[in-house]
């Protein structure tokens, strides 16, 4: 992966050189989507450090006339790293972001975290940090074995106080998110066979400090950890570092491993930035067994303890966990459905359960339509969804009929599913909220709630049974993650579709001119959590007020909620003595479900379109559904 | 790429195309006199990107102490000529 070379794939040279061409001609006068293609091309034919620095000049060149959302990224590192700019520029680009880079190396970092200097003035959208044991704890890295005790002691806790002084002034001045790296030794030394045994053992103490680090990303606010340890061990430590260059120009981390190091970041960035999909819809035949159950029969199908059903079986394991970690699973297979029942009866010590997935279509419609289905029935819109199926067919009508969703082709053996899942990087998340974890299961309840609903004829009373609770209050700290989440994620009910940010929801605790509340909802099924978030701006002087951001998550539909919040809102603003409530629209493309919200709650159109009025003197006091019961902050 | 023998011609002509990937400038703008003082792009940075792309392309190792030496376009294609067709 790293080795860049393209000679053993004989690559016709006239090839590389067409597809040169074309980039170049592709980055003058083009548009995005040929572009990328022109990209893509040229770079299956050429991977070298010179083609990758060539692809980033072009894109450098192609950005001038094209408009795409550029993200700043600061890289504080204890060593030189400019040279990750190339690649990081190109992989930025497939992810949809134009790189405004900069590496602040050797002993800046802290200076620059700690008081305004050149970071600030840069303005990063976010700080990358990637520290190196040979540089900031030279003792331990260097000479643990000839070292006291106290002064190894000292230096690890030297270290670490100093990142988080760093860290906690940086805050004050700054909220972008910081990542942090874990540590890792550039080689083993003499200690290598008796270390795990040793009274003062290294390995102990780089994996202190790391657990240190990952405690500092829980206490401060919007800190990540990126497990730059684990990043290196994948690669190889040996080839990842370089010992010459460590120590003629300080450029420790070997060239050869810089589009590596691109890739993890640049995921590990989109999962920061990146819209996380929530709904992984997944194949069964040769997918999640071996075998066809309509053909072999459900003892035919095989994801067992022995090869080769044990592939299956570790990426049905794997896919349970990704399922814990907040992404719902279904199933979507061309098959009886009373075979696929069988099968999973028969087979029913595998890993993943029939109830594991939220939806289950086993049927012979095309899988377009079927994902269509599946998608109304969730309420999420299909640019929610990742397909998977080891039919290349089945992917290219996928492609063709709903672009918006993400294909993974299952090609190959099973066991490498789980990395092709990994690689695409849109299930990830940098941190689980409450929410994540128990998203899968809340579905769960949300079919639970539905079955007894339609066995429910008269609505009104269904509701009134459910026994709805509406919490309506400022948000906790913990909970303004979520809140950030839900501004960049939610799309269907979200009036203005402001994607607000991590530092403009902390902006908004802060000024007394916004008010930030988040709704909570639960029922005797269960807890939904935080479903929704409104903003409302009051002006200095005037006796109006404008809601200028509501957003709610679409699975709470159907029960008034929505009507109970403009409710709340609208109350609040006569008790401030106010008389006139502003609601906003903006339309975008997947919004159109509340582009009548405000007019059919007794708004009026005003001449600015997408503004809409509501006279607190002349009217009523708008009411809150008797089925729900609302508390609000004592 | 291997297929094609490494003549000084040949490594001339490739080293210019490098260079002007690199460092993304017309080809037309480097010859033998060419240097870190002719072209903005190539300072310490850039230099380190030449030497690893170098590296790469031949499969060799340059040393440190080449490294410094590598003062211009001239300089390089002599060292290029004595480590791949007089050795």
């Amino acid at each position: 992966m790293a080795q860049s070379r393209n000679s053993d794939k004989s690559v016709e040279l006239s090839e590389i050189k067409a597809g040169k061409q074309l980039l170049r001609d592709a980055a003058s006068d083009s548009s995005f989507g040929s572009f990328l293609d022109a990209l893509e091309v040229y770079q299956s034919t050429d991977n070298s450090i010179q083609a990758i620095q060539f692809c980033a000049n072009r894109i450098k060149q192609f950005v001038r006339t094209t408009e795409i959302q550029s993200l700043r990224i600061a890289i504080l590192s204890s060593f030189t790293l400019e040279l990750v700019e190339p690649a990081l520029r190109v992989r930025e680009f497939y992810a949809g972001r134009n790189l405004s880079f900069r590496n602040f190396a050797y002993d800046q970092w802290a200076m620059e975290l700690n008081s305004t200097g050149e970071l600030d003035k840069f303005q990063p959208d976010v700080v990358f940090m990637i520290l190196h044991l040979e540089d900031v704890v030279p003792l331990l890295a260097r000479e643990h074995l000839v070292a006291s005790e106290i002064d190894l002691d000292e230096e690890e806790a030297r270290l670490l106080g100093l990142i988080r002084n760093c860290l906690d002034s940086f805050r004050i001045r700054q909220s972008v998110p910081v990542i942090l790296s874990t540590f890792i030794a550039q080689e083993r030394g003499v200690e290598r066979f008796f270390d795990r045994r040793a009274q003062v053992s290294k390995i102990r103490r780089i994996s202190r400090i790391n657990d240190q680090i990952s405690k500092i990303a829980c206490e401060v606010p919007n800190v990540y950890v990126f497990d730059y340890a684990e990043a290196v061990s994948d690669f190889g430590r040996s080839s990842w570092f370089d010992r010459v260059a460590h120590h003629h120009t300080h450029a420790s981390v070997s060239i050869k491993a810089m589009k590596t190091l691109a890739d993890e970041i640049s995921v590990f960035l989109s999962s920061i930035f990146g819209r996380r999909r929530k709904v992984l819809a997944v194949d069964l035949d040769n997918t999640l067994w071996r075998g066809i159950v309509g053909e072999d029969g459900p003892n035919g199908v095989d994801a067992g303890s022995m090869w080769p059903g044990n592939a299956y079986k570790d990426f049905q394991t794997f896919l349970k966990n990704l399922r814990a970690s907040g992404i719902l699973l279904v199933l979507l297979s061309k098959n009886n459905e009373a075979d696929v029942l069988e099968g999973f009866e028969i087979n029913s010590r595998m890993p993943l359960l029939l109830s594991d997935f939220s939806v289950v279509k086993a049927d012979w419609n095309d899988k377009a339509s079927n994902l269509m289905d599946v998608a109304k029935h969730l309420n999420l819109a299909p640019d929610s969804f990742v397909f998977m199926d080891d039919n290349p067919l089945e992917i290219a009508l996928m492609q063709e009929q709903i672009p918006e969703v993400a294909t993974i082709f299952a090609e190959g053996e099973a066991s490498i599913f789980q990395s092709l899942v990994l690689g695409s990087g849109e299930l990830l998340s940098p941190g689980l909220t409450e929410e994540d974890l128990r998203r899968a299961d809340g579905y769960a309840v949300e079919e639970a709630r539905n079955r007894e609903q339609s066995t429910d004829h008269d609505l009104k009373s269904f509701l009134a049974g459910l026994g709805l609770c509406l919490e309506y209050r400022l948000p906790t700290r913990c909970e303004l993650e979520r809140i950030t989440q839900i501004f960049a994620r939610t799309n269907q009910f979200n009036l203005t579709a402001i994607r607000y940010t991590y530092s403009d929801v902390l902006s908004f605790i802060e000024n007394p001119d916004t008010t930030l509340r988040i709704v909570r909802l639960e029922d005797r099924f269960g807890d939904y959590g935080l479903i929704a978030v409104v903003v409302i701006r009051s002006f200095r002087d005037s006796s109006c007020q404008e809601i200028d951001s509501f957003l709610m998550s679409c699975r709470v539909l159907g029960r008034q909620v929505e009507d109970s919040i403009l409710a709340i809102i609208e109350n609040d603003a006569r008790q401030a003595g106010l008389t006139q409530l502003v609601g906003r629209y903006c339309e975008t493309k997947k919004n159109k479900m509340v582009s009548k919200f405000y007019l059919d709650r007794g708004f009026l159109s005003s001449d600015e379109p997408g503004i809409f009025k509501r006279d607190l003197v002349k009217t009523q006091p708008m009411d809150i559904p008797d089925w729900i019961r609302v508390k609000r902050e004592s | 790429m291997k297929a094609k023998r490494n003549t000084q011609e040949v490594l001339y002509s490739d080293l210019i195309e490098m260079l002007s990937d690199l460092f993304d400038t017309s080809s037309d703008e480097v010859d033998l006199n060419t240097s870190p003082d002719t072209i903005e792009a190539w300072d310490s940075i850039g230099h380190m990107r030449l030497i690893a792309s170098i590296e790469e392309k031949y499969d060799l190792t340059i040393s440190p102490e080449e490294q410094v030496e590598m003062l211009n376009v001239d300089l390089i294609l002599g060292l290029l000529v004595e480590k791949l067709i007089e050795s």
